[in-house]
């Protein structure tokens, strides 16, 4: 094995559900608190700090936390690839020297605060890359919401490959049978049937209500250390092995990214696979963000499980399911879960590999790879190790 | 007897008091407002590079070629080839909220430019990738968008369709 970067010394979460009343700084605070006891270390002793998508400001972590020597903090906006990715900024800085203990947190009041899937018009008032071409070109049109851009690409993808539309529905499935093995799953205990699937309305063309992802308040995060920094928490050791981030050709512009299907994913997954050695078969487990279901059969293809066009192939044969070579989103993910912007398939990886994921615990599991999701397919890739 | 249904004529008119407006941009953004002024006048105008000739869309601070900042109008065939579609069941909109389903379709019009406007076929389920398209301008409210019809969809006057105001 190459030198871990770092290691995940703490992760935490808060409760994840449909309504709240608090806010987002005080769940990410929260999360980021659970992070730290969990690695047995004092709060106030943080150094570090990595705000994906700006939803908490570094100040706010100075009190929530107690900090009083802040060494370094940093933030990126990749949408749902921005977890993901700041946990390797949190890796990199703790490499270099720059801080010892990096909290990374995310998620924030996605179902009680401004909530995207309003039909009120709340979606226009995010901020998207390349936000005069969304004003000027998309919004005119009705085009408002990432699930209307998915699925120009998934209906481009569909004529291009002659794929089947059925790895949709497969993608669903195996989401929700993962989830109903986790108390923490809002579907826990609700395995979805192919009828149930096909009964449901489409939402937007080829996407149905289950190919689309829940709404969700709470957070995760997880505590960044050195990965010779010793360690009281009596966990086993997980090691960030290698990761990192691209973004698609024309990033901010996918009608006219020459290759319409392209998603960041293609030029990061061969770097860090590569680098390492590693075939996507070595991993026991991996957590793909999963917006929507057909950004999972994309990122499978892209991470090498199978060619372009062959993601439906993949999940209807091997499979993604509790059992399968390879099982993916173990806890259920955005789909199934909850939507914790990606950092709850973070926190999964990381039981998974201490072998204390419960239920949904895959025998053995040792190598596990995370991938985050965003904004015009920006991608963001981990490799964690135990 | 007459009956006046208020929800569809408030669409429609998109006048009175208190109902949606179609989303559109204000101020246009003077990168756009060639484009803008194009559609009005029932053409399709991007940009061209004063310095090397590249035609640029969508609009970018620079030319991707030579990295000068200096364009000109630059009018263009409103024919092309669906390169993707979609077709929304539910809105994220108000002024759309009323009118689903309704489609978009991406037009490819070669020269890698491609442009994004409301489907207005009679038909959605003839909506597919490589569907040639023609383009139909809508104006109403004192805005002109973009829409595409079947290359071979009849004139607009003779069969107005009722996806037309979309």
């Amino acid at each position: 094995m190459s030198t871990p970067i770092a290691k995940i010394g703490g992760i935490g979460e808060t409760e994840f559900v449909r309504g709240t009343g608090k806010s987002a700084e005080y769940l990410l605070i929260q999360a980021a608190r659970q992070a730290c006891a969990d690695a047995c270390v004092e709060p106030s002793s943080v150094d570090g700090v990595v705000i994906p998508s700006g939803k908490i400001t570094a100040e706010a972590y100075v009190h929530g936390l107690g900090l009083t020597d802040l060494r370094f903090s940093a933030g990126n906006a990749m949408g749902g690839a921005s977890a993901v990715a700041g946990v390797m900024i949190a890796a990199a800085a703790v490499r270099a020297g720059l801080a010892s203990r990096v909290v990374v947190a995310a998620g924030g009041t996605q179902y009680s605060g401004r909530r995207l899937s309003r039909a009120d018009g709340a979606a226009a008032g995010f901020t998207w890359p390349g936000q005069q071409l969304r004003t000027h070109l998309e919004q005119p049109y009705g085009l408002a919401v990432p699930m209307q851009w998915y699925s120009l690409q998934a209906n481009r993808w569909l004529y291009e490959t002659g794929a089947d539309p059925a790895g949709l529905r497969a993608v669903a499935l195996a989401a929700r049978a993962h989830a109903s093995r986790n108390p923490k799953a809002y579907f826990a205990g609700r395995p979805l049937t192919a009828q149930e699937y096909d009964a449901a309305p489409f939402i937007v063309r080829p996407f149905r209500l289950y190919d689309i992802c829940l709404e969700t308040d709470g957070a995760a995060a997880v505590l960044v250390t050195a990965a010779s920094a010793a360690s009281g928490s009596g966990h086993r050791e997980v090691l960030i092995i290698g990761g990192g981030e691209a973004h698609a050709d024309v990033p901010d512009d996918l009608v006219s990214r020459p290759d319409l299907v392209e998603i960041g994913l293609r030029k990061v997954a061969p770097r860090v696979l590569g680098s390492l050695g590693l075939s996507p078969g070595d991993f026991d487990f991996a957590q793909v963000y999963d917006c929507f279901t057909f950004v999972v059969l994309r990122q499978l293809e892209e991470l090498g499980f199978c060619g372009r066009g062959e993601g439906s192939d993949y999940v209807l044969g091997p499979g993604i399911g509790p059992g399968s070579k390879v099982p993916v989103n173990t806890h259920g993910g955005l789909l199934a879960q909850a939507h914790i912007a990606g950092m709850n398939h973070v926190t999964e990886a990381v039981r998974q590999l201490r072998g204390s994921a419960g239920p949904a615990q895959v025998q053995g599991a040792s190598l596990g790879l995370v991938t985050g999701y965003g904004d015009m397919s920006d991608g963001s890739l981990l490799v964690l190790a135990s | 007897m007459v009956t006046i249904n208020m929800t569809q004529g408030a669409a429609g008119q998109g006048g009175l008091a208190g109902s949606p407006e179609r989303p559109f941009p204000a101020p246009v953004g003077a990168e756009f407002a060639d484009f803008f002024a194009g559609l009005a006048r029932r053409q399709l105008t991007v940009r061209q590079c004063t310095n090397c000739g590249t035609v640029q869309w969508p609009p970018r601070p620079l030319c991707g070629r030579c990295h000068e900042d200096a364009f000109r109008p630059f009018t263009i065939g409103d024919r092309g080839v669906v390169h993707t579609f979609t077709v929304c069941y539910r809105a994220f909109d108000p002024w759309f909220a009323s009118r689903v389903p309704y489609a978009v379709a991406v037009a490819d019009l070669g020269t890698g430019i491609r442009l994004t406007g409301s489907y207005l076929g009679d038909d959605l389920d003839a909506l597919r990738c490589g569907l040639p398209v023609r383009a139909r301008y809508v104006t109403d409210g004192g805005h002109t968008t973009l829409g595409w019809v079947p290359a071979d969809a009849a004139p607009r006057g003779d069969a107005v369709s009722e996806r037309e105001a979309l």
